[in-house]
């Protein structure tokens, strides 16, 4: 007797009682709607807040600066091009960009016109860091870095306010007294969210070699890393520190000489969080799940005490003791994932319902994670297998001659 | 076909225990058909069903088609009544909602045929019994005759060796009497082993052999067809 018999047998059985089949299900629908519902927002509220965590800074991204010793006005630690070379070779493969960084402001004028601008001096890899697009015009180049070239890219606020109408690329402009090439402008409203000053469009962008040799102000950079993706962040920032360390020793207290920033650490609170949620969620969805898995058990005892001769019956043409067992346990089955098919469908009306309400307030998007549908199928399934084994083997040691004339 | 030796049977134990059936010794040879008569609490049911490997003897033993049943397992037991007996009861035991035809593959699905097999057979099964024009009934739908034949076609399906009918014409009227004697005589004449249980003394006398049960007790044989007077005591342990 192979599976598509008993499953035969057991859709008979549940569509011919459709109504104490509905009813007995009850418990199991309400449990598993209310599961897809809470996992539905729980991943709604995740995916909300790590998209309001994006919009500060991207997830994979950090930064290390020089420590610096007010008191003394000494520099703790100097970062060199050299550390950046050390940190490319050892865990490269990890890394997707890799940028110094000098910001300064000043104040950019051309043609009598003068605006305040913030200045950042980095090299062509600061690009990739954020994803810039550019509007006109290239980004800075390998070329421009190491012949010093007097060349600037401008943010889109900056050129309207000093160009007008006209066009920047190839302009002539003065920066505290020595005079700059525009070669590129970024988009208007450049909504790289992901910076992490607030100004997005009154800035520049120059080689960084170039202000370098104005001040002479070597090994003054902030380094920002960008991991290939989130789950190489720690990887890289500890192969990032250990290689600092080893290049320059620590402090006489066991200190690094530098400070790693994390640009998004609130993401680590909202793992925990949604942990914890997922715990009580599961402790929630256990204890409807028992009772309702209860009332199943409940039921089943009830048609195997009702089908008692039918029981004996089968017995008498032949059905062996497994045939009986297994026929009971597979009803039992199939009850509960009908169980669990109304109780997703339900689960998803009510979680649009709460897009709707949630939509009001807050851009909440709709995803009801195809795992969650899964995993409710495979734990009603293992309810109706739990719940069902006790009135099966009732029901398989009747006796034949007793079952038949049963009353 | 089938031999039993000695047979004991007893229910419970110690002062309550019940001597159902007592040193029983019967043959039954093939394409016999035998008919059981007592009164109630005579044993003969006990006796049907010990020989529907539906329960076990306490002593003695049975030989089914020369296999000795009383040592087999549950499960082969269950096999035995699936291929080589078929049980017709006093009140039909058909499955309210299934239709007659669902009810008669019922047996082809322990003993592992095809569905498309199944309905074929069973088809060919209620047409033989008459009743190709009420395969999608349910019992409910059908007269008492007519679920009577129902029950037939699905003791046939797997080709038994044995018929084991107990009161099959018990509910019945004398149409459908008839209807069902006839049905089981047929079959019998086709080489079927027939082994009725009833208290009806014109039933019983279809049969080529009666034997009469009293207290447990095998206690007389006769028969029917030969000659009355052939009938003689048995002598009982």
């Amino acid at each position: 007797m192979n599976f598509l018999e008993y499953l035969r047998l057991a859709l008979t059985e549940i569509i011919n009682n459709k109504a104490r089949t509905f009813l007995t299900l009850i418990g199991i629908i309400i449990g598993i709607a209310t599961v897809i519902l809470i996992i539905f927002i729980i991943q709604g509220a995740e995916t909300y807040i790590m998209n309001e965590l994006t919009q500060i800074a991207p997830l994979d991204l950090f930064q290390i600066n020089n420590k610096y010793n007010s008191d003394t006005n000494r520099w703790i630690g100097q970062m060199t091009y050299k550390d950046i070379q050390a940190i490319k070779e050892k865990s490269g493969h990890n890394i997707k960009a890799l940028a110094p960084r000098i910001s300064s402001s000043g104040k950019i004028r051309y043609e009598g016109k003068e605006e305040d601008f913030n200045m950042i001096s980095t090299t062509p890899d600061f690009q990739y860091i954020y994803d810039l697009k550019l509007n006109s015009g290239r980004f800075l180049s390998q070329i421009d870095i190491e012949n010093f070239n007097n060349v600037i890219v401008l943010g889109n606020e900056t050129a309207e306010n000093i160009f007008q109408n006209q066009s920047p690329i190839g302009q002539k402009v003065n920066i505290e007294g020595m005079t700059f090439k525009v070669i590129g402008v970024l988009p208007k409203d450049y909504e790289s969210p992901l910076f992490p000053v607030s100004i997005n469009n009154n800035r520049g962008f120059i080689p960084i070699t170039v202000l370098e040799r104005i001040y002479n102000a070597k090994n003054r950079f902030t380094l920002m890393v960008r991991a290939k993706d989130r789950n190489h962040l720690t990887t890289v920032k500890n192969d990032v520190e250990n290689i600092l360390n080893t290049r320059h020793g620590t402090t006489d207290n066991g200190q690094s000489k530098f400070n790693i920033y994390e640009m998004a650490n609130g993401i680590e609170m909202v793992s925990i969080v949604k942990i914890g949620l997922m715990i009580l969620l599961g402790g929630v969805a256990s204890i409807t799940l028992l009772v309702a898995g209860i009332g199943i058990m409940n039921i089943m005892l009830v048609i195997v005490a009702e089908r008692t001769r039918e029981i004996g019956l089968r017995k008498a043409l032949g059905a062996t003791k497994r045939n009986i067992l297994t026929q009971f346990i597979i009803e039992s089955v199939i009850l509960c994932i009908f169980g669990g098919i109304f109780g997703i469908i339900l689960g998803y009306f009510s979680s649009h319902i709460a897009m709707n309400i949630a939509q009001n307030y807050i851009n909440f998007d709709l995803s009801i994670p195809l795992w969650s549908i899964i995993v409710s199928l495979a734990f009603t399934s293992g309810v109706g297998l739990f719940f069902g084994i006790y009135p099966a083997a009732k029901a398989a040691k009747l006796d034949p001659i007793e079952a038949l004339n049963y009353e | 076909m089938i031999n039993i030796k000695k047979m004991d049977k007893v229910y419970g134990t110690g002062e309550i225990a019940v001597n159902a059936l007592q040193a029983v010794d019967l043959n039954v040879k093939v394409g016999e058909f035998l008919a059981i008569m007592g009164p109630s609490g005579s044993g003969k049911s006990t006796l049907m069903n010990i020989l529907g490997c539906l329960d076990k003897p306490t002593k003695g033993e049975y030989y089914l088609d020369g296999t000795n049943v009383s040592a087999l397992s549950q499960k082969k037991l269950a096999h035995i009544r699936n291929l080589k007996i078929g049980f017709v009861f006093q009140t039909f035991n058909l499955l309210p909602r299934l239709s007659a035809l669902k009810n008669v593959e019922q047996p082809m699905i322990y003993s592992g045929i095809n569905r498309k097999e199944r309905y074929k057979i069973a088809k060919k099964a209620l047409t033989a019994v008459g009743l190709e024009n009420r395969i999608d009934h349910r019992p409910s739908e059908l007269s008492g005759g007519q679920r009577q034949r129902v029950a037939i076609a699905r003791a046939l399906v797997n080709n038994p060796q044995i018929i084991l009918a107990d009161e099959p014409t018990g509910n019945l009227d004398s149409k459908s009497e008839e209807d069902i004697l006839n049905i089981l005589k047929s079959l019998n004449d086709k080489g079927i082993t027939v082994v009725m249980v009833t208290h009806d003394n014109s039933v019983a006398h279809h049969a080529h052999r009666i034997v009469h049960f009293k207290d447990g007790k095998l206690i007389k044989e006769e028969f029917p067809q030969k000659n009355t007077a052939n009938c003689k005591e048995v002598k009982t342990g």
